[in-house]
């Protein structure tokens, strides 16, 4: 009992969160129900200026990746946290499969450049849950680039039933800027003067101000709907207005909802996970939907989702019904904004010292490591001492080892 | 208006960790004797105080307070800061009526303001967008920093959650603990999400085990069952108005304004409050190989003053092109770059070649340079510079690099030959030795030591010749 | 870059014997409520209100062309007042810009075309990017730098930004050298 009070009895500072999104990262500190600062995800380049964006293609698997995360995260501590890296443990909220150089660069960078004492990496659709306190959902995390769907089950993510479709933000941007070049049209207000929105300088002025358009005229129309929103002329500059056509407002998220060429729409995507479920968790799974990211603030496109899902799984036609089609769809609604519900359970999670510990990688075991995470696909065998593999290992699609290693029963030594 | 001031990114110094710099940006460590900049010294917040006010807060204070001020404000529609709008309430109106309806500018009403017996009260205002707290129904309030930041809509909700989830960790780790001490073979449950601990007898073969488990189980299940969230059948559907009339865009919040406010994100103006300033503060840099201070400044927020302050500037002589040179490809051009010393007393350069590992990893392609050879003198630099006539001196002997001498200044030829099919800016570098006089006070006798700074000079485009 | 040498016509200026150099186009209302404290250029065409009250220049200003330099207005319970102005030394003010601040530190750059609107203080070693409009009543805290309408704070400046103003304006009036007309 005496090492217990002592491992409690030190004041706890608790976590930094930080989840650096695609778009938009969110920084604070645990235990806050939200975070202290949601900032674009790109840092200015000095000497020169120019402003880079983090997840830029071009780095992500360059050297020069270190030196724009650390410029990042060194703004980061000076200008919104503004707390010593040296005194706080960091929870990094990561996608389920964040490419492995960008991990270790960000951990090099919290390490070698910040000091920081322990680094932990948790996937975003896992502390989605902590939002909800509870441990079974089927998580829809829509990100910018991929949206990827995950079960948990009493907190144990199936990884076999992984699904992931490239029916993302970034489509719903594509197609109301598809829609806006194709009806859209721009008046100048000087000259009264009206042009196509596909007219070239004034497609550029339209994509700065597409997530504005979409954030405050867009929404998710319902299957039944047969109804038409009005048109709104959106000022885009001082000089230029767009008028946004009423088919384009409500239709944004079609996008979300049509296979592509070999890629699955978001409610497939759903059930195909569903599918890949054992049969006993179906119905719990189905019963605890949960939608993450930015664009699920769209008002009505859980109601659309949920629409989408229940047609798909009764359709005869289709290859769901047979096991799927006696399912019934609810969702929730976690205690934050949808852009940020990832981010608020890491920080309920980030409170908890203990289980942060377990999960974290001290800046010393680092530097054992040489300087990498754990990586499952790793051949080292050190390494698969200290992470024992699990019997579903050979399903498994490439995961991060933290998701990875939260599946397993036995931890490192700590 | 052509200030030097827009050129200082011509000449960029190379940093201890070989990057780029301006000299202006970089800082100077005595004591590894090497330039060190933004990305190589540790930085640390020294002095938090808030950027309208400059009421310094204490660090254990600005952690309470989030790192924003008590008294200033920031507009929600167009972030500029807001300014606190005092009125005079009469006290016999307070009495009669709720004190809302009594507001009239003091300033229309002098005969209001002048009454004895009144009282004060506040309201913010911004003094760029227009917008005030009156505007969202904020009630006037008898103090300034009665305004405050409105807690979280789910900050119950939350701190529910983490006081389950800590005290659920803190059963799991005296569980362990626990297995441990019994020397059960060491199974250590993997914490809050394990199966093993949920499912009745999953991971047990003893019936000890199992009922532990189960009754782990019990408590968890009702617990969990307490605080979870509960699913719903309908999720929210789109607004009635979306289709029935045009919104009313100067009424719905940008994005830009919604993430000014993470916790509401607002989405119609309604919604806005007053955000609390965010601080600034004054930063602490050490050098990150001997962790010296190199920079400190003084506490008042308003001064300008360091305590320590070892910036490159004071240290470095410092390179500018004297005049636009005339480039041409392929021909050897002429290129007159003045080094100016910093100090008050005379310091020796000498200049050589890059090493060819320099350009290797970067994208930079540099033109061949022929430099000055030998070393040269910097006579000092003293204060009294600006008060002398500055006429230029007499050339001390014809020397074929020096093109001219000035008061601590040296003004030296370069022969750059831009190659042929160069599009962007024409560069070259080379490397400026200077010997550094350590005056610290520390050492007693003068040490001295060569410093090399690698410099890359922006020449800016090729000349078009028109012949 | 070394500062250039900027030509002026000889005609068109008039040396003090502090070493100001002020254009015969500048508009300076109430002259003698206006003080340069020496070696400080005032460019053609500006305008300083120093009939409304004191405005007081320091060492070694640059004040650019078309700016207009007004001393702040206050509005009291009963009308109003113009307070005076204090500008600091080794201070740059680029064209077309207004000031109407109720201070100006030292080692300030007000880039061109700005707006520094009804009492705003900026403090020492501060930077106004150009076109910005600072919203009346800003305080600009040091080594900060403003920019955008409404003006708020986009970037820091390095620590040497002293230095680096006193060799600019130093530099500046060294090169701003007359040139006689035929």
């Amino acid at each position: 009992m005496s090492t217990r009070r002592l491992a409690f009895s030190h004041h706890d500072k608790g976590s930094i969160v930080i989840e650096i999104g695609r778009m938009y990262t969110k920084v604070g500190l645990s235990g806050e129900p939200a975070p202290r600062h949601v900032i674009r995800s790109r840092v200015e380049m000095k000497p020169y200026g120019a402003l880079q964006d983090v997840w830029d293609p071009k780095y992500l698997h360059r050297e020069e990746l270190y030196l724009i995360l650390s410029r990042f995260l060194q703004n980061i501590y000076l200008k919104y946290l503004m707390v010593p890296s040296k005194d706080y443990r960091v929870l990094v909220v990561e996608p389920l499969l964040s490419p492995s150089h960008f991990r270790n660069t960000l951990a090099r960078a919290l390490f070698n450049h910040f000091s920081v004492p322990h680094v932990a990496f948790m996937p975003s659709p896992l502390l989605g849950t902590f939002s909800l306190g509870r441990q079974t959902a089927l998580v829809v995390d829509i990100g910018w680039l991929e949206t990827t769907v995950i079960p948990l089950y009493e907190g144990v993510p199936i990884m076999s039933a992984w699904q992931s479709t490239s029916c993302a933000a970034k489509t719903v941007h594509n197609t109301v800027m598809e829609c806006l070049i194709e009806t859209g049209a721009i008046t100048d207000t000087h000259t009264q003067e009206q042009n196509p929105a596909g007219t070239l300088g004034l497609k550029e002025l339209i994509q700065g101000s597409l997530e504005d358009i979409i954030v405050s005229t867009c929404a998710v129309r319902s299957m039944d709907c047969d109804r038409t929103p009005p048109e709104v002329s959106f000022p885009l500059s001082q000089q230029y207005t767009l008028c946004l056509p009423g088919p384009a407002r409500d239709a944004c998220a079609e996008g979300l909802f049509e296979e592509g060429e070999g890629d699955l729409s978001l409610p497939s995507a759903v059930l195909e996970s569903l599918l890949k479920c054992p049969c006993d968790c179906r119905r719990d799974l189905s019963e605890n939907v949960l939608v993450l990211g930015g664009i699920a603030s769209l008002p009505g496109l859980n109601y659309r989702l949920k629409q989408e899902l229940e047609r798909l799984a009764g359709d005869k036609n289709e290859r769901f019904s047979a096991k799927l089609g006696a399912l019934q769809f609810k969702f929730h609604q976690p205690p934050a904004h949808p852009s940020t519900a990832a981010w608020l359970g890491g920080s309920i999670f980030g409170t908890s010292e203990v289980a942060v510990l377990e999960r974290a990688v001290s800046k010393e075991k680092f530097r054992e490591m040489n300087q990498r995470l754990p990586d499952w696909t790793s051949c080292d065998p050190e390494q698969h001492e200290q992470l024992r593999p699990v019997p579903t290992r050979k399903l498994l699609p490439a995961a991060p080892s933290s998701l990875y290693k939260s599946t397993t029963k036995t931890q490192s030594a700590h | 208006m052509a200030l030097s001031l827009h050129y200082l990114k011509r000449v960029l110094y190379s940093c201890s960790c070989s990057q780029p710099a301006p000299l202006t940006d970089l800082y100077f460590c005595r004591h590894c004797k090497v330039a060190r900049c933004q990305d190589c010294v540790s930085i640390t917040v020294d002095t938090y105080f808030c950027p309208h006010c400059f009421e310094t807060v204490p660090v254990s204070e600005a952690k309470n307070r989030k790192n924003r001020c008590n008294h200033c404000f920031q507009c929600p529609r167009c972030s500029s800061t807001l300014t606190t709008r005092s009125i005079i309430v009469p006290s016999e109106v307070l009495a009669e009526q709720s004190p809302k309806k009594t507001e009239s500018p003091s300033s229309k009403s002098p005969s209001l303001a002048r009454s004895p017996g009144g009282t004060k009260s506040y309201y913010l205002s911004c003094t760029h967008c227009k917008w005030s707290t009156r505007d969202v129904g904020i009630k006037d309030k008898r103090s300034p920093i009665d305004f405050k930041d409105p807690l979280s809509p789910h900050q119950e909700r939350v701190s529910q959650l983490v006081s389950f989830y800590k005290e659920f960790s803190m059963r799991d780790q005296a569980e362990r603990e626990k297995a441990k001490k019994v020397g059960r073979r060491g199974r250590s449950y993997g914490g809050l999400l394990d199966t093993s601990k949920f499912v009745k007898g999953a991971s047990s073969d003893s019936p000890k085990q199992l009922r532990r488990a189960s009754l782990q189980g019990t408590w968890n299940k009702s617990v969990v069952n307490k605080v979870a969230t509960q699913s719903t059948d309908c999720p929210d559907q789109i607004p009635d108005g979306f289709y029935s009339g045009e919104p009313e865009l100067k009424k719905i919040a940008t994005l830009q304004q919604r993430l000014l406010d993470p916790a509401h994100q607002p989405a119609r103006v309604e919604q806005f409050t007053p955000r609390p300033l965010h601080l600034i503060g004054k930063k602490l840099l050490r050098c990150k190989g001997c962790d010296h201070i190199l920079l400190k400044a003084e506490i008042n927020p308003s001064s300008i003053r360091f305590k320590i302050q070892q910036i490159a500037l004071h240290t470095f002589p410092q390179i500018r092109i004297l005049k636009p040179p005339s480039l041409v490809a392929g021909a050897p051009c002429e290129v007159l770059l003045s080094v100016s010393n910093p100090v008050n007393h005379v310091v020796s350069i000498s200049f050589q070649q890059l090493e060819p590992s320099f350009t290797k990893g970067g994208k930079v392609s540099l033109a061949p340079v022929s430099l000055p050879k030998g070393s040269y003198q910097l006579s000092p630099n003293d204060d009294m510079g600006d008060l002398l006539d500055d006429s230029e001196e007499e050339l001390e002997g014809e020397k074929e690099f020096i093109h001219s001498r000035l008061l601590g200044k040296l003004v030296l030829k370069f022969n750059v030959a831009p190659e042929e099919g160069t599009t962007g800016e024409v560069k070259f570098g080379f490397v400026l030795s200077f010997d550094y006089k350590s005056t610290m006070e520390l050492e007693k006798q003068e040490s001295s030591c060569i410093v090399p700074a690698p410099v890359v000079v922006d020449l800016g485009k090729l000349t078009h010749s028109d012949d | 870059m070394e500062q250039q040498d900027v030509a002026y016509d000889a005609g068109e200026y008039i040396e003090t014997a502090s070493g100001n150099k002020v254009s015969r186009t500048c508009i300076l209302c109430g002259s003698k409520n206006i003080v340069l404290n020496g070696k400080t250029v005032v460019q053609s065409a500006c305008i300083i209100r120093g009939d409304l009250a004191n405005i007081n220049v320091g060492r070694q200003c640059v004040i650019g062309k078309r700016t207009v330099i007004t001393p702040p207005f206050k509005k009291l319970s009963h009308g109003g007042a113009f307070y005076p102005l204090q500008i600091g030394d080794n201070v740059i003010i680029e064209e077309d810009s207004v000031i109407n601040a109720s201070a100006v530190g030292s080692y300030v750059h007000v880039g061109k075309n700005c707006v520094i609107s009804r009492s705003c203080i900026l403090r020492d070693c501060c930077t106004v990017l150009d076109n910005t409009v600072l919203p009346p009543e800003t305080v600009v805290p040091p080594f900060t730098v403003f920019g955008g309408s409404p003006g708020v704070m986009v970037g820091e400046l390095s620590e040497s930004v002293q230095d680096v103003m006193i060799e600019a304006t130093r530099s500046y009036y060294q090169h701003f050298k007359p040139v006689k007309k035929q």
